[in-house]
């Protein structure tokens, strides 16, 4: 199915022009999905993206390396091996804090960085190429799914209509994405 | 703040493509031959680190000017000065951002390349402390041949757990936010292996909104694990000096006073390397004065509570009626070693106080000086802490007798100096040495800057 992998894009320099048009795109019922070179807010608002939840499970996370770092102090200065320090009780929970919180933090970082990576589908690629070089620098791009070939001229003079400066209809891999191996129809 | 203050104060209109050219022009272009002539200068005191840790390993610690009763001598004062380097780039990249202070994002960058650079730097110095650094894994605790833990009640392994979680968070903390840039490098390279490497490096980053909502989110969790974890490290290593029952150490306030001394010593540093690296750069329209003047500001304020905490030991010494801590507290001005106290209160007290006028923190020349001079002051400030409270102990024949500075301790000390920057050169040809989505969306609102970024 080459065409239900085809997708219509639609080029902006004004930021301000380019939210308006993604809240045009969402309310009009295109199913747009947005590239930009530097995050803008609002926008996740008008293109009815929901807040990010990754808070849980690093919390979670957080909570569990405490309880880690709790066991690995109890574990080896009272279980395993209680060690008799200047006469101080085995399990002196105070000398504990800094282990624990240590502990916690630190699983709680290494998952905040895999739980954004997993979200945003980051991983090492050596020939990344996105619709257009320019959306990484100062151009914003509204990409809309086009699902057969006739679509295109409504769709293209819609963008244009929404002060899109440029129009492209490309075929990518994968709609979702929209990234790799753009190719010009 | 939504136009760019320039040194003179008149609005630039920037646009987007601009700012990219500016700040990723060091990656394509050819350095100077300034630069290669500073990386052959860096690298060569870079050796010397190395020749001295290779003597070290072959001859062992007695190569080294410490002795009984000095067993912390250069090498802990070192390490001690780097973390605290370090820890202004964090208050840089985490607590001014939960400030939610906007000019954070001209400097953030390259204060948190500093804490990268600085917290291995920093790493490499109780490594080499332990005497037999090929069995510094000990330190971890995991299940052995004899059954042991290390001591968890110990304060030198809180520093373990302190030191691995803040610099392993510092570093992912900052790779995370160079991901977006990195790819704005990878979509402007023209070489096919700088487009590989940088493709790499950015990890497929498209700039999906979604993905911008997510990322953010992040962001934000880094620092505010960050923050703790940065106040702790600091927090511990001045436990680690406060439950040791040594006159001059033994201080309830160590924990605050080595935080913001930290900070002090971090922000000069920022400035040593900030003042050449904005002219050299041409980003004088990024980091600009004001940007400078503010870091010039909280340098200050840390700098009147280090003071404060100066006369306050001298109150709590005399009040504490304690021959030891008394006798402790005049050894340092007036001992064998009075003239590291001199230089410390000359350098960290005395010469910030220029700081207050607004003429001089706006002369670059003069916060330059201002900023090396406090360095050299944070050296001497761990320097009397660690070394000197211990020079004299309870058996006065020992006394002043052993310690010393020998060539290996110059070239340790000299070495961590030309390794730090050398990364900071090589940092800055290879790295955007400013968040240019963060400060694209800093100075690019839309509904203020409309008509501003057409070109």
């Amino acid at each position: 199915m080459a065409e239900a992998t085809s997708i219509i894009a639609g080029y902006y320099r004004d930021p301000q022009a380019f939210s308006d048009a993604c809240a045009a795109a969402t309310a009009a019922g295109h199913k747009p999905q947005a590239f930009t070179p530097y995050p803008i807010h609002g926008l996740e608002a008008k293109l009815g993206i929901s807040r990010s939840l990754i808070g849980r499970p690093v919390l979670t996370v957080i909570l569990i390396g405490f309880a880690l770092g709790l066991f690995l102090c109890y574990f080896t200065q009272y279980q395993n091996w209680p060690l008799n320090v200047g006469g101080k009780p085995y399990f002196s929970w105070p000398t504990f804090v800094v282990v624990i919180l240590e502990t916690g933090l630190l699983l709680g970082a290494l998952t905040n960085m895999g739980v954004a990576l997993h979200m945003c589908r980051l991983l090492p690629d050596p020939h990344t190429k996105l619709i257009n070089d320019r959306i990484t620098d100062d151009t914003f791009a509204l990409v809309l799914p086009l699902a057969n070939r006739a679509e295109a001229d409504s769709k293209s003079s819609w963008l244009k209509g929404h002060g899109a400066e440029e129009v492209q209809v490309l075929c990518v891999e994968s709609p979702a994405a929209a990234v790799v191996e753009a190719a010009h129809v | 703040m939504t136009t760019l203050q320039s040194n003179d104060a008149s609005e630039v209109k920037l646009t987007a493509s601009q700012i990219t050219d500016d700040i990723t022009r060091p990656i394509f272009t050819k350095p100077p031959l300034l630069w290669h002539g500073a990386i052959a200068a860096t690298q060569g005191l870079a050796g010397l680190l190395v020749i001295a840790i290779a003597f070290y390993v072959i001859e062992g610690y007695g190569i080294f000017g410490v002795n009984q009763p000095v067993n912390w001598g250069n090498d802990i004062t070192t390490y001690i000065f780097w973390i605290g380097i370090a820890v202004a780039g964090t208050l840089v990249s985490s607590v001014l951002f939960l400030f939610r202070q906007q000019w954070r994002t001209a400097v953030n960058r390259s204060t948190e390349a500093m804490t990268v650079f600085a917290v291995q730097i920093a790493g490499l110095f109780p490594l080499i402390h332990t005497g037999r650094p090929w069995v510094d894994f000990w330190l971890m605790p995991y299940p052995n041949d004899r059954l042991l833990w290390p001591n968890l009640k110990s304060a030198i392994v809180w520093d373990v757990f302190a030191l691995t979680a803040y610099a392993t968070t510092s570093i992912i903390f900052w790779y995370y936010g160079l991901i977006p840039d990195f790819a704005t490098v990878r979509d402007r390279a023209t070489n096919k292996w700088q487009r590989m490497i940088y493709s790499v490096l950015a990890m497929g980053w498209r700039g999906n909104a979604k993905d911008w909502v997510h990322y953010e989110r992040a962001y934000s969790q880094f620092a505010w694990i960050a923050t703790p974890l940065v106040i702790g490290m600091h927090s511990t290593i001045a436990i680690l000096a406060a439950v040791g029952k040594v006159p001059g150490w033994h201080a309830t306030i160590f924990g605050p006073y080595f935080v913001s001394g930290a900070i002090f010593g971090g922000l000069a540093m920022a400035l040593v390397f900030l003042i050449p690296m904005r002219s050299m750069l041409k980003l004088q329209l990024y980091i600009t004065i004001d940007h400078l003047e503010k870091l010039a500001k909280v340098m200050l304020v840390c700098g009147l509570i280090v003071s404060y905490v100066y006369l306050m030991e001298y109150f709590a010494a005399w009040w504490s009626e304690s021959t030891y801590e008394r006798h402790q507290f005049l050894y340092r001005p007036l001992g064998n070693w009075w003239f590291a106290w001199w230089i410390m209160m000359t350098c960290n007290v005395v010469i910030p106080q220029l700081l207050w006028f607004k003429a001089i923190r706006r002369n670059l020349f003069a916060l330059m000086g201002i900023a090396i001079a406090v360095n050299i002051g944070m050296w001497f400030e761990r320097f009397v802490i660690i070394s000197l409270s211990v020079m004299q102990d309870h058996l006065p024949s020992s006394w002043d007798a052993s310690f010393s500075f020998r060539t290996f301790d110059w070239f340790i000390l000299g070495g961590s100096f030309g390794l730090f920057f050398f990364f900071i050169l090589g940092f800055v040809r290879v790295v955007p040495v400013i968040s240019i989505a963060e400060i694209k969306s800093t100075l690019l609102k839309p509904h203020k800057n409309r008509d501003g970024h057409h070109g």
